[in-house]
């Protein structure tokens, strides 16, 4: 069939774009007519129609910019401080032995536990208000950008710090011009997962106790019986990470620029 | 990419949408079709799996009541009861069939059936409201209005309570969403005193479990919001309509018990109260507490007309539901479109769950020795 192979070779140019589009608009019609149908109970999903009326609303709510704000305030600040603490931590693990193996073994220990257990036990100990979020979301960011720092950083080979030692390189001009450059891309892995398990974080504190923020909108409209905006709030929530995401994804290609030129 | 690697994808893609479609459609089927109950022992009792909005305790003491006393077994019955969350996600289990029925507070019901959500309110539940506004005795605050700027502590923001508690607050001109704040945390009482006390919070809004905990303690408390008229709906039982079409007679067995055991604590408070350490042990860490809640329950199980168990008021439930739509109109994501109230609820159980000699249960509980 010429009009076939045509339409395939058409998108065998444009196949990634134009498949992910298509992947989402076979599913949204199948959903849909489904959910017409009436196969899939409007009590566990509501229909794509419904969720996009209700995102509509959602947004034009009056509380709305305030849930956003309260939401990204915890989540920055908790993953500032995280990654930060990461960071510091992970450079400390690796230049300086002896805290490496003191402080490795609760690394592993705290990286097991399922942190957002946690979220309940934070409001007890920090109370209400923002505090027992952003600590959340420390806690959250706080391991991977640490554990990948610490790769990254000992990532460098054996040959470019000999060359190093053989144009008597100091510690500083080593670490520089060499060990961080090399370190750059696992940090940024790191800080890309941290960042995304902080806004996690963020909003399952919002779960267990919070009156604003998005994770709170989620909590309203499940007690509204409101599926359909409940669906909408997740879906903003999905929307939000996604842009911290490509924001910071914009930062790895500014700031480890190589990394793309080389194509890797 | 190739031509033939293109044509995999999507071919690939089409299948996982479908597979994607079938289980989604199956689940959804599943939990539909999840209201034939099973046999669950040897004696041939049907098993009906109960929805509570909180662990089944002292709070709920007519269905661990039940259970001790064998009211249940002798109309066939046995019962697994869970607790998935608060009222609102009772509701939700029971119309995606994950419960066959369920115990909530009204408000989410009104708000799921005004969503489309098909079911039955088929036996009232208490004539007193669950949650109350209340300050310290020497609280400044003395209306609704006065929390103006405050914050109130309250339990989980999906707690059956919120809706009638803005509405309340709405009903007392101040906007729920501007004018108060609010602290959340556990169901229990020391969270939201420990708020008070340290500022955070100027009122709270508790269930009878917090009230009794507070007398046990000695402290004294002062009630904004007791003199509210919408009292007679507070929480009922909920049912798919065809899991009521198909098992009436057992709904009824099923209401009839929790009747008996209600009219057995009434007539002896003390054999109910050493029953109930057997439901669960764990809340009798503080006896004195279980034992002012329980009287307090015990009386809250009245009745509301004509001395009939269960009954649904019309008028009550019209009342709270005009309530909630006054409050609807300044929110829009809450209560927009009323339901009709006569279809909502069915008082056809109620001779059924009604229907037993009452003197001889109350013998039975005078004569009662563990």
């Amino acid at each position: 069939m010429p009009g076939f192979r045509w339409l395939v070779a058409c998108g065998a140019r444009h196949a990634t774009p134009f498949g992910s589009v298509l992947i989402l608009a076979v599913a949204l019609l199948a959903w849909e007519a489904a959910s017409r149908a009436g196969l899939i109970p409007r009590i566990l999903v509501p229909a794509p129609t419904a969720i996009a009326l209700a995102l509509r609303v959602l947004v034009g709510l009056p509380r709305f910019p305030a849930d956003v704000w309260t939401t990204t305030l915890e989540t920055l600040s908790g993953f500032a401080i995280g990654a930060g603490l990461g960071i510091g931590v992970g450079l400390s693990m690796v230049y300086v032995r002896f805290l490496r193996r003191l402080l490795q073994p609760y690394v592993v220990a705290f990286q097991v536990v399922p942190k957002v257990t946690l979220a309940p036990l934070f409001v007890t100990f920090f109370g209400f208000g923002l505090l027992p979020k952003v600590v959340m979301a420390v806690v959250m960011a706080f391991f991977p950008v640490l554990v990948n720092a610490v790769t990254g950083l000992e990532s460098v080979g054996e040959d470019e710090t000999q060359l190093m030692r053989s144009l008597v390189a100091s510690r500083w001009q080593t670490f520089s011009k060499l060990a961080w450059p090399a370190a750059l891309p696992y940090i940024f892995a790191g800080l890309k997962t941290g960042l995304t398990l902080a806004l996690t974080g963020a909003i399952v504190a919002e779960f267990v106790s919070a009156a604003d923020g998005l994770g709170a909108l989620v909590m309203k409209f499940s007690s509204d019986l409101n599926v359909s905006l409940m669906f909408a709030a997740i879906i903003v929530n999905c929307l939000f990470g996604l842009s911290l995401y490509a924001i910071l994804e914009f930062w790895e290609h500014r700031l480890v620029f190589w990394k793309h030129i080389s194509g890797d | 990419m190739s031509a033939h690697a293109v044509v995999r994808v999507m071919k690939t893609s089409v299948i996982a949408v479908c597979v994607l479609g079938a289980v989604v459609t199956g689940s959804g089927q599943l939990g539909v079709n999840r209201a034939q109950p099973a046999v669950a022992t040897a004696q041939q009792l049907t098993q009906i799996r109960v929805l509570l909005p909180f662990l089944n305790g002292t709070s709920f003491f007519p269905v661990g009541l039940a259970d001790q006393l064998g009211y249940f077994k002798d109309e066939g019955i046995s019962v697994d009861v869970q607790n998935p969350g608060e009222s609102s996600d009772v509701v939700k289990g029971v119309v995606a069939g994950n419960g066959d029925v369920g115990l909530s507070l009204v408000p989410p019901i009104i708000l799921g059936a005004s969503q489309g959500f098909p079911m039955k309110v088929v036996a009232n539940w208490l004539y007193v409201r669950v949650h109350d506004v209340y300050v310290l005795a020497a609280s400044p605050i003395n209306t609704l209005a006065d929390l103006k700027g405050q914050a109130i502590a309250t339990s989980d923001p999906n707690s059956g309570g919120m809706p009638l508690l803005q509405a309340e607050l709405q009903n007392a001109g101040l906007d729920p969403d501007k004018d108060v704040s609010y602290v959340f945390s556990t169901d229990d009482l020391g969270p939201k005193l420990a708020a008070i006390q340290a500022g955070k919070a100027a009122a709270m809004n508790i269930e009878p479990n917090n009230q009794s905990a507070a007398q046990a303690q000695g402290i004294q408390l002062r009630c904004l919001t007791c003199d509210n008229s919408v009292r007679n709906t507070s929480e009922a039982w909920l049912v798919q309509p065809q899991y009521l079409q198909q098992h009436r007679p057992l709904l009824g067995g099923f209401f009839r018990a929790l009747v008996k055991a209600a009219i057995f604590a009434q007539a002896n408070p003390d054999a109910a109260f050493e029953l109930m350490k057997n439901v669960r042990p764990a809340e009798f860490a503080n006896p004195d507490a279980v034992h002012i809640l329980l009287n307090a329950e015990i009386q809250s199980f009245g009745t509301y007309a004509d001395g009939q168990h269960g009954l649904l008021d019309a008028d009550g439930w019209n009342a709270t539901q005009d309530f909630l739509l006054r409050a609807g109109q300044s929110d829009p994501t809450g209560l927009q479109t009323g339901v009709e109230i006569d279809t909502l609820i069915d008082n056809s159980l109620v001779a059924e769950m009604n229907n037993f000699d009452a003197a001889a249960i109350v013998t039975q509980a005078q004569n009662y020795a563990p």
